[in-house]
């Protein structure tokens, strides 16, 4: 259906008119007004939402969270710092309840140790521009592994670019760490040791245990972002000999825009503060502790460590169920990541001869994605799976499904009947498949260049 | 202060599924429905007294938090349509009722449909 103005605008154009160049704008925005309208359209229809299966990307509200915070945003208002007057005490008192039996009671930590920010972003920036700084003089070395979040890899970027030297460590193929590899990528001028607990787009679970051990043994600081982990696996940083902990609010049922770092205090951890200002914070991040978000970040965590075990159990019997049902229907289904070290929320797949894109825009009533939300604007595949040694095509193929705290039987079937419908169907379209079908090797083929 | 009977634990029971079952999001609704199914069946061969108490009285907080999370939760936009839907019906048929009046009654009529809408 061409609008008027298109069509028109288009004839005169062609016919070099004199016809001033407005028409051509009006044409633009004509385009732009009808895009805007169906935008509106798809967003009104609010009783065909999709089925949210995407709980890595960002999980709702658990209504006992909303409940705690919804006080402190409506009547105890007061800022939290304010020594002087009720309204002040009052929020101080739910922030250091928040603090101390909620968020330091989850990981065994002592309250002094947690610092409020303003995310797990800022905690990993906080943890590793801040340690990396402060220890700059005697030693300018930090490791990382290549699956982290971009955040953690970004900051270690900026690091490079001030001089210090990064090591990047590759990971096997199972998605876990070489703990031989990292004993002896550690040099006597490494100052942090960054792994990630939990990777946030294939579940893998790395051996946070013994690579403590090791950093403990050769005297440098540990750092781990347990966003993903926190709340869903026991953590204990004392156990796990842990200097450093991210942890993330909007990941464990809790308000986003909140966060906390953990940073150990005995045997000392010193950090550059990020951001300066009144000292609050112990001096390393200064600001208002925003009070609702402080307690709703208490409150999700000491739910999270009562329902840790109901919800573990439940977890893993919804992805069991759907990789069962998916794998038994359909052939040349591939689950990255280590089988057994991982959390069974979250569940990669890669389907081999489909693309992963049209697969997502087929299963339009499933909130799905391919590769981590903040980077899925770019159309490459994930460094993740390229990291684990996937095939560049397997990888273009994968879809992260994501299961939490509030997903139903029924959404998980109707999840895995769509899938293998669809995937069939994007298979029957697909010549690929046909020349597999027929006993062809793809990787024999010579693809001519034009 | 007395242990509360069976009677009062299967009321608490009834009354929680109740509001559960107000919740407008699928999600949470389904979820509170079998968490509060699971707890009790979990908790069902608890014997000691002050035991009982005490999960009964997180009970009732926990009921008074789906009361609150039911009103606060409820899908303002649907409901705002459905409000204004409801409000033009209410003033036609008023407005019908208004013109079926005789020309007798014209004045009142006429006052009437000021106070409607």
């Amino acid at each position: 259906m061409l609008s008027p103005s298109r069509t028109v605008s288009s004839r005169l154009l062609r016919t070099g008119s004199w016809l001033p160049l407005w028409l051509g704008s009006v044409r633009s925005a004509a385009s732009s007004l009808q895009k805007e309208l169906i935008k509106k359209r798809e967003l009104e229809k609010d009783e065909l939402r999709p089925l949210y299966m995407d709980f890595q990307a960002t999980t709702p509200m658990d209504p006992r969270v909303l409940d705690a915070m919804l006080p402190y945003q409506v009547n105890y208002y007061g800022n939290p710092h304010s020594r002087t007057h009720a309204y002040g005490w009052e929020s101080e008192s739910a922030m250091e309840t928040a603090r101390k039996q909620q968020v330091a009671d989850l990981i065994g930590a002592d309250p002094r140790e947690i610092i409020f920010t303003s995310g797990a972003t800022e905690s990993n920036n906080m943890a590793i521009k801040g340690v990396a700084r402060f220890y700059q003089a005697k030693k300018r070395h930090v490791i990382t592994t290549q699956t982290e979040h971009k955040c953690v890899l970004d900051s270690c970027r900026i690091l490079e670019s001030e001089g210090f030297s990064v090591t990047y460590l590759p990971v096997r193929t199972d998605g876990l760490l070489d703990l031989e590899l990292l004993e002896a990528s550690i040099r006597p001028d490494t100052s942090l040791v960054s792994v990630m607990t939990v990777n946030n787009e294939i579940g893998v679970k790395q051996p946070i245990k013994e690579i403590g051990k090791i950093c403990r043994s050769k005297g440098v600081f540990f750092h781990t972002d347990a966003a993903q982990a926190i709340g869903k696996i026991p953590l204990n940083v004392s156990d796990w000999k842990i200097d450093l902990m991210s942890i993330s609010g909007h990941k464990i049922y809790g308000p986003k825009g909140v966060g906390a770092l953990y940073v150990r205090r005995r045997p000392r951890v010193r950090l550059e503060p990020l951001q300066n200002g009144g000292g609050q914070e112990r001096g390393l991040r200064s600001g208002t502790v925003p009070t609702p978000l402080a307690v709703g970040l208490g409150a999700a965590c000491s739910i999270a460590q009562q329902e840790m075990e109901y919800d573990h159990h439940r977890v893993s019997m919804l992805a069991n169920r759907l990789v069962q049902k998916i794998m038994s229907e359909i052939p040349d289904v591939i689950m990255n990541g280590h089988p057994e070290q991982r959390y069974p929320g979250c569940v990669n797949l890669s389907f081999a001869y489909v693309e992963g894109e049209s697969l997502l825009m087929a299963l339009k009533d499933v909130a799905l994605s391919s590769g981590s939300a903040c980077t899925s604007a770019s159309l490459e595949p994930s460094y993740v799976l390229r990291a684990i040694g996937a095939d560049e095509d397997l990888a273009h193929s994968s879809i992260r499904f994501g299961i939490g705290r509030f997903t139903t039987e029924d959404e998980v079937d109707y999840t895995a009947e769509k899938c293998i419908q669809q995937v069939r169907r994007l298979r029957e379209m697909s010549p690929l498949w046909e020349m597999v079908q027929e006993g062809i090797d793809l990787k024999s083929i010579k693809w001519t260049q034009h | 202060m007395a242990s509360s009977s069976r009677a009062q634990v299967i009321s608490l029971y009834r009354t929680m599924l109740k509001e559960s079952q107000k919740f407008s999001s699928y999600n949470y609704r389904t979820y509170a429905l079998r968490r509060v199914r699971d707890a009790f069946r979990a908790n069902g061969k608890v014997e000691d007294p002050v035991t009982v108490e005490r999960l009964m009285e997180e009970g009732r907080r926990t009921l008074g938090v789906i009361q609150r999370q039911v009103r606060h939760t409820t899908d303002t936009q649907h409901t705002e349509t459905r409000q204004r839907q409801t409000h033009t019906l209410s003033f036609c048929v008023v407005l019908g009722f208004c013109f079926c009046q005789t020309n007798k009654n014209v004045l009142k009529s006429l006052s009437f449909c000021n106070f409607s809408g």
